[in-house]
């Protein structure tokens, strides 16, 4: 995803809003092949459709000149789409705002659908992203789970890489695994991750013996439960803010959590930082999410990884099981782990909406 | 704690209370028809006589506090928490020439578990040092910097001077050696929300650094008997007093009040006591929400008690006025803050009892006292009240180690109460100083416990060779004393680094 590519969930929002359609009846297209009536075929990079109508985007910033938009109406006539918007990410000048009226082209200024959105952390593969219209959303914690072996800690290494080639600083806490172990396997796979470590983008982590004695002191009831988030999530806090970090992992954090619901309230609630995209990882024993079978219940997000064996092949499997705030597409996709990372093996991901949010954008806390 | 022990501890608590009464009136008229001492005798006897009835009036608010923390204060609270919070809080922290590294990593624990819910204004009215850091800091994570020229009003004015630009319902003031934890706005807002006669929610502090050494641990026996009966009495009774951190106010109570009183250094106080007047009260919301750092060094120790007792002092005639010599408050209330005034005197009252074994050496004795009353009535008396007292603290899941601070805690510092009373009358005040600053104090400061102990041990011995039973009793309260005064030797050390300081994450150079 580029740089200065605008979310689906904006995209979505500004169709929805100018054109008075369910936001959970529409969907969001990259790319999009439609035939004109001269029987050319054109391709719209950005596209909206419901059951009924063909919304075509542009996005100011894909404008150098006035023609531009004159061949963007031309081929919106011939592929009979009526529909259209500018989307405004820069100051337009006067002949251009002249021709989007002549054209009939909506002009919406995205800055009045930005107030309070911050841009989506994105994970790199194309597909995935997708499905989650543009990525994370920033200020929020995330829970990556699945069975050991499925996955979890490369898919969160590649978020934190991808996070790095977009000059994000990222940060992986390991909780039960060798920093230099970790780093040795994660080298084998051409993602970037040791490079940007080397360069200092990432963070590498370890839990001190610190934790476990004050974990000892709670169960004993020598301490108080909430002196000890206090205090991590404080010092995890404090090393995010001083090394301008962006995007976190904690993989996995079983061992920062007491089974007690209480407990796993405030602290996943209390690592949420404004600006900063957490995801964490989780195991699974008391429930098919989790390791306690509380940890889903506070997290914003879960994608759950999976796999079985099906004629003698591994076969992978990624669900977006919960995504609050967000238009998700929650049907799973296979995907496979190789030397390049992680690749989808599925094709023509579309953006479906999810059934369990009645009104997603009131949904975000 | 088992039920049984619960009701012997509130039958005992009924029976100090009687034997108080008793104790009091019963020696005040042995005094009055007792004609046969000297000048010196009569004298001695008074002073006695008025300590006694110092600790009785302590004791018996202690008691009460304790009755009504056992069993009413649990159905004043009810817990809850608010989820939706955008611009109704606002939260102040004062910050005057602190060490850089506490405030950095409090202003981000105050941020971080707060940040997102509740603006928070960083007040920096500090005089020397630089302070760039603060405010890049404050710029970083949004909050907001505010500075003064001049100190006006001290803390009180800090807080003024911003509390009149707001528009929140509530305003929350957090010290900076205090980390909330991330539901403590949450939860107090939840309690002012459904309590619209409540000014203020106060939490307790609970010290984090208590492995540091025997003062942090002293310091943290004291908190214990405040902030676990003591102020869940007066919450009950309607008579707790702000303690100017941890605490959330309600905007429009303070404004009631024309904001903080800035005529006292502890403005904690004396607004609790505005806003009383005012028809106002206090909630005190007994939960671990708020995490603090106890005074590691002893001149850090001393600075916070000085202040804490010259504030107080200070605002007695304010207290007298407003509320004992007023008759619209009930007689409990006008106990409770006689008791609250009154305590940080108590040095000249535990002066005559340390005085007691060498006066007895040179024959001046407590004319009310002869060995039969003492068997039959004054050692009783002080064998319940002291069981009573250390059965309550148990109750109430204090260390046994805690009761003997505790008791230590005020006799180590009775010079200090005796030197700060002299100050506030001939109202010579110190500058403001903190908790957190200073050092070791020069061991000859100590000299008045060192006497103390000197003598103590002198008569003991003395009283011992003169064995009759008077004197053995008078030579067991000399040994007993010593004994509490022995933690003087521990206190004035170098602290230790505490757990809460080791890091729990280390960073991986590979």
């Amino acid at each position: 995803m580029a740089e200065n590519e605008i979310d689906a969930d904006i995209i979505l929002r500004v169709v929805s809003k100018t054109f008075s359609l369910d936001i959970h009846n529409i969907h969001f297209h990259k790319n999009y092949k439609v035939s004109g009536i001269s029987g050319n075929e054109y391709n719209f990079s950005d596209i909206v459709t419901s059951d009924t109508d063909i919304i075509a985007i542009k996005i100011a910033h894909e404008i150098s000149s006035i023609n531009d938009l004159i061949t963007f109406n031309s081929q919106c006539m011939d592929a009979q789409i009526d529909k259209k918007i500018l989307i405004s990410d820069k100051e337009l000048n006067e002949n251009e705002v002249n021709i989007c009226h002549a054209f009939k082209i909506q002009l919406i200024d995205l800055k009045n659908y930005q107030n309070g959105y911050s841009k989506k952390s994105h994970f790199g593969i194309a597909e995935l992203d997708s499905k989650l219209s543009g990525g994370l959303r920033p200020g929020y914690v995330y829970l990556v789970s699945g069975k050991t072996g499925s996955g979890k800690t490369t898919l969160s290494s590649t978020f934190l890489a991808t996070g790095a080639k977009y000059g994000e600083k990222g940060l992986m806490v390991l909780t039960d695994t060798f920093p230099d172990l970790f780093l040795g396997n994660i080298r084998t796979m051409n993602i970037g991750f040791a490079k940007f470590y080397e360069d200092k983008m990432i963070e590498i982590m370890e839990i001190s013996d610190q934790i476990r004695v004050m974990k000892s002191d709670i169960s004993n009831g020598k301490t108080d439960f909430r002196k000890f988030i206090t205090k991590i999530v404080n010092e995890l806090k404090k090393i995010i803010i001083q090394k301008d970090i962006k995007r976190v992992v904690i993989d996995p954090i079983t061992l920062l959590l007491i089974p007690d619901d209480d407990y796993i309230n405030i602290f996943l609630n209390s690592l949420a930082m404004k600006n900063v995209t957490t995801i964490i990882t989780s195991g699974l024993r008391n429930s098919d999410l989790s390791m306690f079978g509380i940890e889903e219940y506070y997290t914003t997000g879960i994608i759950k990884l999976d796999y079985e064996m099906v004629d003698e092949k591994l076969s992978r499997t990624l669900k977006i099981v919960k995504m609050r705030g967000s238009v998700f597409d929650s049907s799973p996709s296979n995907f496979k782990i190789t030397s390049n990372g992680i690749i989808m093996t599925d094709k023509n991901v579309i953006i479906n909406t999810s059934a369990d949010n009645d009104d997603i954008f009131k949904n975000i806390r | 704690m088992n039920k049984m022990m619960h009701v012997s501890i509130n039958i005992m608590s009924i029976l100090s209370m009687i034997f108080i009464i008793v104790g009091i009136t019963s020696s005040l008229y042995s005094i009055i028809v007792l004609k046969n001492g000297t000048i010196f005798d009569y004298s001695f006897t008074l002073w006695f006589w008025f300590a006694t009835v110092f600790f009785g009036i302590q004791s018996m608010s202690y008691f009460l506090s304790f009755r009504r923390s056992s069993y009413k204060y649990k159905s004043t609270i009810e817990s809850s928490y608010n989820m939706l919070l955008r611009d109704k809080v606002a939260i102040l922290v004062p910050i005057y020439n602190e060490e850089p590294d506490m405030v950095t990593n409090n202003l981000i624990a105050i941020y971080s578990n707060n940040g997102n819910i509740a603006e928070v204004y960083v007040l920096d009215d500090s005089t020397k040092g630089d302070s760039s850091y603060i405010i890049d800091l404050c710029n970083k994570l949004g909050m907001k910097y505010v500075h003064r020229i001049n100190r006006r009003g001290y803390k009180a004015g800090a807080l003024n001077d911003v509390l009149k630009t707001l528009d929140v319902d509530y305003v929350s003031v957090i010290d900076i050696d205090q980390m909330p934890s991330p539901d403590f706005i949450r939860e107090t807002v939840s309690l002012l929300d459904k309590n619209p006669d409540v000014g203020f929610v106060q939490v307790p502090q609970i010290y984090v650094n208590t492995d540091s050494g025997v003062l942090a641990e002293i310091a943290q026996a004291q908190q214990f008997i405040f902030y676990e009966i003591l102020t869940e009495g007066k919450s009950v009774t309607g008579t707790l007093f702000s303690c100017g951190s941890n605490v959330i106010y309600r905007l429009k109570a303070l404004k009631s009040v024309n904001y903080f009183d800035e005529s006292n250094i502890v403005e904690d106080i004396a607004t609790s006591v505005n806003l009383i007047g005012n028809g106002w009260r206090g909630l005190y919301y007994n939960k671990k929400l708020v995490f603090g750092r106890a005074p590691v060094t002893m001149e850090g120790y001393i600075n916070q008690q000085w202040r804490w007792m010259s504030g107080s002092l200070a605002l007695m005639p304010k207290i007298f006025k407003k509320i004992i010599f007023n008759k619209k408050y009930t007689f409990k209330e006008r106990l409770d803050w006689f008791a609250t005034s009154t305590w940080y005197t108590f040095g000249w009252f535990y002066l005559i009892f340390l005085l007691a074994p060498v006066m007895d050496i040179f024959g001046i004795k407590v004319l009310t006292i002869n060995p039969t009353l003492y068997f039959f009535a004054w050692m009783p008396y002080t064998i319940l009240l002291m069981t009573t007292f250390i059965l309550s603290h148990i109750d109430k899941g204090a260390q046994l180690k805690f009761v003997f601070y505790n008791m230590a805690a005020n006799l180590l510092i009775f010079p200090l109460s005796i030197s700060v009373t002299i100050s506030v009358l001939r109202k010579k005040m110190k500058p403001f100083t903190t908790a957190r600053t200073g050092g070791k104090v020069p061991w000859h400061k100590f000299w008045p416990q060192f006497l103390i102990m000197f003598l103590l041990i002198l008569s003991l011995i003395i009283l011992i060779y003169k064995h009759s039973i008077y004197n053995d009793i008078t030579a067991f309260w000399a040994f007993f004393q010593f004994f509490l005064l022995l933690p003087i030797f521990f206190l004035n050390k170098t602290p230790k680094k505490s757990s809460i300081d080791e890091n729990s994450f280390k960073n991986f150079e590979g």
